[in-house]
């Protein structure tokens, strides 16, 4: 076990150093991020929303944003193994799926928040919103919806990511499975933003964390099927 | 193709031809109009059945796909295609019927606040998707990677469905006509049952023609491909 464990830790560095040498990812992620946001501020803007209508729709934009704008930079995530064949040779080290599926998992985790993170902050200040009361729950709103999108989208990722619509495929078959990841987040947000807390008696965490679950087993039981063929 | 299996074709074609006949007139000719509905009413003998056939063709897609990946039988491959081409195609026919008896009913084609709507909606979406991979994936991968969609979707439909249900109603339009004893008239039981049931065999012999065809097409191919290893 502790083996298995060294070996994902290994594998998240090589993601993570090969991340810190081409900052394709990051780079795609942010940028697109804030060409959204700031496109969304400048919508609402023009529509002369007030702060209050503002306050309303902050979580549904920050929802909408964030999803799309993670699901159209994903593409490139896996064109690195694909000109390196690093699945090929992985797998001829003995390296399992599960291992590389986790690996990709907590490394996409990783950047899905910081893009979070990076929305949250230039949407509250391109719609005049104040989030900062409720900080660190949306952090941790955050980060298990990064976790739960990573699952989904490793997994479909590298399916699309040898077909000839790589760069729109993985969108399209992303989107229709993350609507209760996209409703758990968007009703927690809500609540923050609106009321300053959550619900105690609220059940969208544990929808949120049945998510996690469901498609991190799913996808560690497939994933190795999925680069093997 | 064994041909014991492929002589219950006809049988079926009969069968289901004989079962949706005798439906649309009950449905159409028997059943009397419902009192506040009027005539529109007799879309749900064709909403519902459709509703189940949707369902039994995703469960078809969900073990078509398990049994693939375990086995690697091009056949069950050929059988999850079916199934999920004719299960998207009875889901199209469940949100029409449904978006027609809602503006009939309620004025309004979509409402957000509808569970059941939305629900279909997204089931809709991930057949669409299903789809979309099975015709522009990468055509070497196109069967496993089809077979852990299916898995996929599947796994989701719970959560998908769960989480619809907990979201904020402020009109819940849907009718529950079982639930709340509806049809009182035994010639509304008379065509509900047998029109789902024809709807079932309908989907059924669809996803058998449908398995045919994939069958077919890949003799051929294979052949094509033995010719060619000849010639050369």
């Amino acid at each position: 076990m502790i083996r298995w464990a060294y070996i994902v830790y290994l594998l998240v560095l090589k993601e993570l150093r090969l991340e810190w040498r081409g900052r394709e990812l990051l780079t795609l992620l942010s940028c697109n991020a804030v060409f959204m946001a700031v496109l969304t501020g400048a919508g609402a803007s023009s529509a002369m929303l007030d702060r209050i209508t503002g306050n309303k729709i902050f979580p549904m934009l920050l929802w909408v944003v964030f999803i799309l704008s993670t699901l159209s930079s994903v593409s490139r995530s896996y064109e690195s193994e694909l000109e390196g064949r690093a699945f090929e040779g992985l797998l001829l080290s003995g390296v399992t799926g599960s291992q590389m599926y986790l690996s990709k998992v907590l490394i996409s985790t990783a950047l899905f928040f910081v893009n979070y993170v990076l929305l949250l902050g230039v949407l509250s200040v391109t719609l005049d919103q104040v989030v900062w009361s409720v900080w660190k729950e949306l952090v941790v709103v955050g980060l298990s919806s990064s976790s739960a999108l990573a699952s989904v989208v490793v997994i479909l990722g590298a399916m699309a990511s040898t077909s000839r619509l790589r760069g729109v495929l993985t969108p399209l078959l992303a989107l229709p499975l993350l609507f209760p990841l996209f409703f758990a987040g968007l009703e927690m947000t809500t609540e923050l933003v609106l009321r300053g807390a959550l619900d105690p008696t609220s059940v969208w965490p544990s929808v949120l964390l049945a998510v996690n679950a469901v498609f991190l087993i799913v996808g560690l039981s497939l994933f190795d099927f999925v680069i093997r063929d | 193709m064994p041909k014991s299996t492929r002589s219950l074709h006809p049988l079926l074609a009969l069968l289901t031809l004989c079962a949706v006949g005798l439906a649309q007139w009950l449905v159409l000719m028997v059943v009397p109009n419902e009192r506040v509905m009027g005539a529109v009413q007799r879309i749900f003998y064709f909403h519902v059945g459709s509703a189940f056939a949707c369902y039994a063709s995703f469960g078809v897609v969900f073990f078509a796909s398990i049994y693939y990946l375990a086995t690697r039988n091009p056949k069950s491959d050929l059988l999850s295609l079916a199934a999920g081409e004719v299960g998207f195609a009875f889901c199209t026919i469940v949100l029409v019927t449904g978006m027609i008896w809602g503006h009939s009913a309620w004025n309004t084609w979509f409402r957000w606040e509808e569970p059941r709507l939305v629900t279909f909606l997204v089931l809709w979406l991930i057949f669409l998707s299903f789809t979309i991979l099975r015709n522009f994936g990468d055509p070497a991968k196109t069967a496993t990677h089809g077979a852990v969609l299916g898995i996929l979707g599947a796994a989701s439909v719970p959560l998908v469905v769960f989480s619809i249900k907990l979201l904020p109603q402020s009109a819940r339009l849907h009718p529950e006509v079982i639930e709340h004893g509806g049809l009182k008239d035994p010639s509304y039981w008379w065509a509900f049952g047998l029109s789902s049931f024809a709807l079932m065999l309908l989907a059924g012999l669809l996803v058998w023609v449908r398995y045919r065809v994939g069958y077919l097409e890949e003799s051929w191919r294979n052949k094509q491909g033995e010719e060619s290893c000849d010639d050369t």
